[in-house]
């Protein structure tokens, strides 16, 4: 690789390594396994950056390697056991309201925990379209899928997900 | 839940983020000795499968040599340079063979050399335009009768070919018998030297010449046999004809430096 493309994908890698992150916590659940998902699709994009017909639209190209390492990963065999039931903070927060934080916490851990209930693609489609805030045909680029799937699937990860979060929310108040 | 409330979710969902430890230049090490590992796995993966396929054609190769008699002696391989463009008509018969170059012929090892060296620098006189692409020679002494083989490749106008000299010391068998068995024999001729000549040839089923063979018995005693084919011997690739004419080939049988010492 030319020094001068070596610079702009060091550029990239910097400016977007973070969200990239995010991105993948959301569709993981766990923030090691971001961290890795994120370095893995670095290191893929890192291997194509020469090709220079995307280059105008990389952080899009970005979001379809992470999705589909994603994927794969989730495709082999020790990975589909695996269940988290989330991380318990190390250190109290004494700054904060524990009435009021204590919600945000369970609003936050709510919509978190029933997002990995929902399948993959469709938890994909709603990641990408209510936190990246693509628009469907930017969302159909990244799944590599019709604008027709793209919507399908969302209208079915958004059914999918108030059924858990429903669950959920009962399941809460039998425990208390 | 609206979609208001799942934004807002997911926003929330990523609040406690921890610190990121992003190092490019570390990245873009793994990402160069990456690159470095695939392109020397592709390497050595290209040089397997080229063993592989090199490993596996050359028994099918070898085959086609069936001619060749290498149950024994040394076998002398010379290669000479690139080929010439046009394939000649028959060529006229000289008076006499030529002088034998000075290589020794009293050893084993120099009998392959000497015979190895004969034929590249005969062949082309005999068969003008022709270039000898290499010789391999065959002795076998330890079997009665003994006799040298050689394999002369050679490329002319038309393509790559080959052609057989087998020498026969002087044995008790009848010289014509193993010749006939092998080709459909004309009648043999006399020669006023004493020496007697037959020639042949092999077919397909189509009744198409596939081989044509010269047989000369010597005056001693010993059968030197040359045979032409209408393939080439390696690849075993079609030839319009056979490569010699029938004149080429009884002056190579007839050539008496060829023999067994």
């Amino acid at each position: 690789m030319r020094e001068a493309e070596e610079r702009g994908f060091r550029e990239f890698a910097v400016s977007h390594a973070a969200s990239l992150r995010r991105t993948a916590y959301l569709f993981c659940g766990d923030w090691h396994m971001a961290e890795d998902l994120m370095q893995a699709s670095l290191l893929k994009l890192y291997q194509a950056w020469h090709r220079i017909e995307w280059r105008d639209t990389a952080s899009g190209y970005a979001r379809k390697v992470l999705l589909r390492t994603w994927l794969d990963e989730k495709r082999r065999p020790w990975r589909r056991a695996e269940r988290r039931d989330g991380e318990l903070p190390d250190v109290a927060d004494a700054t904060a309201d524990p009435e009021r934080e204590g919600e945000r916490l369970w609003a936050r851990d709510l919509v978190h925990a029933a997002l990995l209930r929902v399948p993959p693609r469709q938890r994909a489609a709603l990641v990408l379209r209510y936190f990246e805030d693509l628009s469907v045909s930017e969302v159909a680029v990244a799944m590599g899928c019709t604008e027709g799937t793209v919507k399908s699937q969302t209208a079915r990860g958004l059914v999918a997900l108030r059924a858990a979060v429903e669950e959920l929310e009962r399941g809460a108040v039998v425990a208390s | 839940m609206s979609e208001a409330d799942l934004r807002e979710g997911l926003r929330a969902a990523v609040g406690d983020e921890p610190p990121l430890n992003f190092d490019p230049d570390e990245l873009i090490r793994r990402a160069q000795h990456e690159r470095k590992r695939r392109r020397a796995f592709v390497a050595v993966a290209v040089v397997t499968l080229a063993l592989t396929g090199t490993v596996l054609s050359l028994p099918g190769a070898l085959d086609r040599r069936a001619v060749v008699d290498a149950a024994g002696g040394p076998v002398l391989t010379t290669t000479a340079s690139p080929a010439p463009t046009s394939r000649p008509e028959a060529a006229s018969l000289p008076a006499t063979a030529p002088p034998p170059p000075s290589a020794t012929r009293s050893t084993t090892g120099g009998v392959a050399s000497f015979v190895s060296g004969y034929l590249t620098s005969r062949f082309p006189e005999v068969v003008p335009g022709s270039k000898v692409t290499a010789v391999e020679v065959s002795e076998v002494s330890a079997e009665q009768p003994a006799h040298i083989s050689a394999v002369v490749r050679f490329v002319d106008g038309v393509g790559e070919s080959g052609l057989v000299v087998r020498v026969t010391a002087p044995s008790a068998r009848p010289p014509f018998d193993r010749f006939c068995d092998e080709f459909e024999c004309d009648d043999p001729q006399r020669w006023n030297d004493g020496t007697r000549l037959v020639s042949g040839t092999t077919a397909d089923q189509t009744s198409v010449v596939v081989s044509r063979a010269v047989a000369h018995l010597r005056a001693d005693g010993a059968v030197v046999q040359v045979t032409a084919y209408r393939y080439d011997l390696g690849a075993g690739s079609k030839l319009p004809e056979v490569a010699l004419t029938v004149d080429q080939l009884v002056r190579l049988a007839t050539d008496p430096n060829l023999a067994v010492p």
